[in-house]
């Protein structure tokens, strides 16, 4: 069953979209959070896929736009990482109240370190993150104090479909953060947002997870169709920008439908153990 | 104002959102946002959000909404056709209908790429449209707007067994490609007998073909407002085409 609330605190309304199980009482519940710059629903409805294998599975599931994002307050041009972390712990505050055992966060992209970075400082049940972004401090070149500007002006290019004449570093950026550019371009990107990525160890906030409550998922190298689990243990050496060449989460529904699975999954086993 | 909807059609959930003006006028315009493809309610680049802040702020109503199988209302894209998305179109209509209670207001369609093609079967189907804006319409065949790199090959979906087609990250359903497949006529959609606008971007490829022809008949006198956005692409991605095309749009409606 599927309703839609607001999550209130001072001036910051955001929406969020409940999917409720059949089951009278859930046996877990999940908040899942979009790629960046793209709505709850996500790119190619990924999270919306991902939502109702969760509650199929029986789990309450919470997808929530932060502002600046798809329905919820506030101009996309003001978002950046404390406006997001501020969201984050708005919602986790919400969902832990109402379910203080066997809650899970799922985030895509620039999400993935930063609700691992709130689940630090509380009793969360697990973590997981579909193609996260996990640059360390100094990958991302630091940015000007210019207005925030059209991120079709920073990012330039006009191949949507085969980025053919992007900036490879450009591309790679967008790719960690989990947007693409026919989402991105025309909205106006904050330069604190630039600023704050430039001195953000993603890398550290995903390892404070223990390995046992986390899931770090990317598409499998050898099989495009099929998803992988990434370690990210102190023997990995510091990734960089071009680890993104290629999008981390394909526009390739096979691909979506591993990931889905391999996700619930791990969900049901993490609801399980709480 | 803006209020969460939702409305039950065919057993699918429909989620949307309803944005109301703090004052309004009886009579006064509600744009339904009929979006494309595999797009959603929201749109690229929040593109749904700022025609609606706009509209609002010109006292005009919207009501933009997920179809089921899109966005956020229930079932797989895969079970969405073009006959599912007029269905719950007319839902979406007789909800904000009932939700003015007998007080008048002019319902505008606004279709944005194959959006078209619900608008177009809504229009046959309701009298009571008073005003059509089409952002950037395809009515040519989908197999024609994609490139071949585009297209994947017909497959079996996994859940269901059902034959689809790869579109990007998601399944399009053979219904939906049947029925997108069909070329439309423009004469059909300007045979509807209410004020039109269309909005194009003079860099849009989709729609080059499409524009030269609406220009031909309106030189055979066929009526309609046209308006041209320098060099906007098929999704307007950037900030100053979106701009135009909400500041012309919500213009128009205003006077239509």
């Amino acid at each position: 069953m599927l309703n839609q609330r607001w999550l209130i605190r001072g001036d910051v309304r955001l929406l969020a979209v409940h999917h409720r199980p059949a089951e009278p009482v859930p046996v877990g519940a999940a908040v899942l959070w979009a790629g960046f710059s793209h709505p709850m629903c996500d790119a190619d409805y990924f999270m919306s896929k991902l939502a109702r294998q969760l509650a199929a599975g029986g789990l309450f599931v919470a997808q929530v736009d932060p502002r600046g994002h798809g329905d919820s307050s506030g101009d996309f041009a003001d978002v950046d990482l404390d406006t997001l972390r501020e969201d984050i712990a708005l919602a986790l505050d919400h969902y832990q109240a109402r379910f203080p055992e066997g809650l899970l966060c799922i985030g895509r992209g620039l999400a993935a370190p930063l609700l691992a970075e709130a689940a630090a400082g509380r009793d969360l049940a697990g973590v997981a993150g579909v193609a996260p972004y996990f640059l360390p401090t100094g990958a991302v070149p630091p940015a000007g104090n210019a207005a925030p500007a059209d991120a079709a002006e920073l990012f330039p290019g006009r191949d949507y479909t085969g980025h053919s004449d992007f900036a490879e570093p450009a591309l790679c950026l967008l790719n960690a953060l989990g947007t693409v550019p026919y989402n991105l371009h025309g909205m106006r990107v904050s330069p604190r947002l630039l600023q704050g990525l430039a001195s953000f160890d993603a890398l550290a906030a995903l390892r404070r997870i223990s390995p046992a409550c986390a899931l770090w998922l990317v598409q499998d190298e050898r099989d495009p169709d099929a998803a992988a689990a990434l370690r990210l243990d102190d023997s990995m050496p510091a990734p960089r920008l071009a680890a993104y060449r290629r999008p981390l989460l394909p526009r390739n529904p096979a691909f979506h439908r591993t990931a889905i699975s391999r996700l619930a999954e791990w969900a049901l086993d993490r609801c399980a153990l709480a | 104002m803006e209020i969460p909807i939702q409305i039950e059609e065919g057993g699918r959930t429909i989620l949307g959102m309803l944005h109301l003006p703090p004052r309004r006028a009886p009579g006064s315009p509600l744009i339904l946002l009929a979006y494309g493809l595999n797009g959603d309610r929201v749109d690229n680049h929040r593109l749904s959000i700022l025609l609606a802040n706009q509209a609002v702020a010109d006292g005009v109503s919207v009501v933009r909404f997920d179809y089921g199988g899109c966005g956020l209302s229930s079932r797989e894209f895969h079970e969405t056709s073009i006959a599912t998305k007029v269905a719950d179109t007319l839902a979406v209509v007789d909800f904000v209908t009932g939700c003015h209670a007998g007080e008048p207001f002019k319902l505008v369609l606004l279709g944005y790429s194959d959006g078209i093609r619900v608008v177009h079967q809504v229009m046959q189907r309701r009298r009571d449209v008073a005003a059509v804006a089409l952002w950037n319409p395809i009515i040519r065949s989908m197999t024609e707007t994609f490139r071949p790199r585009e297209r994947g090959k017909m497959q079996i979906e996994p859940a269901t067994r059902k034959l689809v087609f790869p579109l990007f990250g998601v399944y399009l359903g053979v219904d939906y490609l049947r029925e997108a497949n069909q070329h439309l006529d423009p004469r059909e959609v300007l045979a509807h007998d209410v004020p039109k606008l269309f909005v194009f971007g003079t860099g849009d490829v989709h729609t080059l073909g499409l524009q030269e022809e609406l220009k031909a008949l309106r030189d055979q006198r066929s009526r309609f407002d046209l308006c041209e956005i320098e060099g906007a692409n098929h999704l307007f991605s950037r900030a100053a085409w979106s701009e135009a095309v909400v500041a012309r749009t919500v213009e128009w409606v205003l006077k239509a």
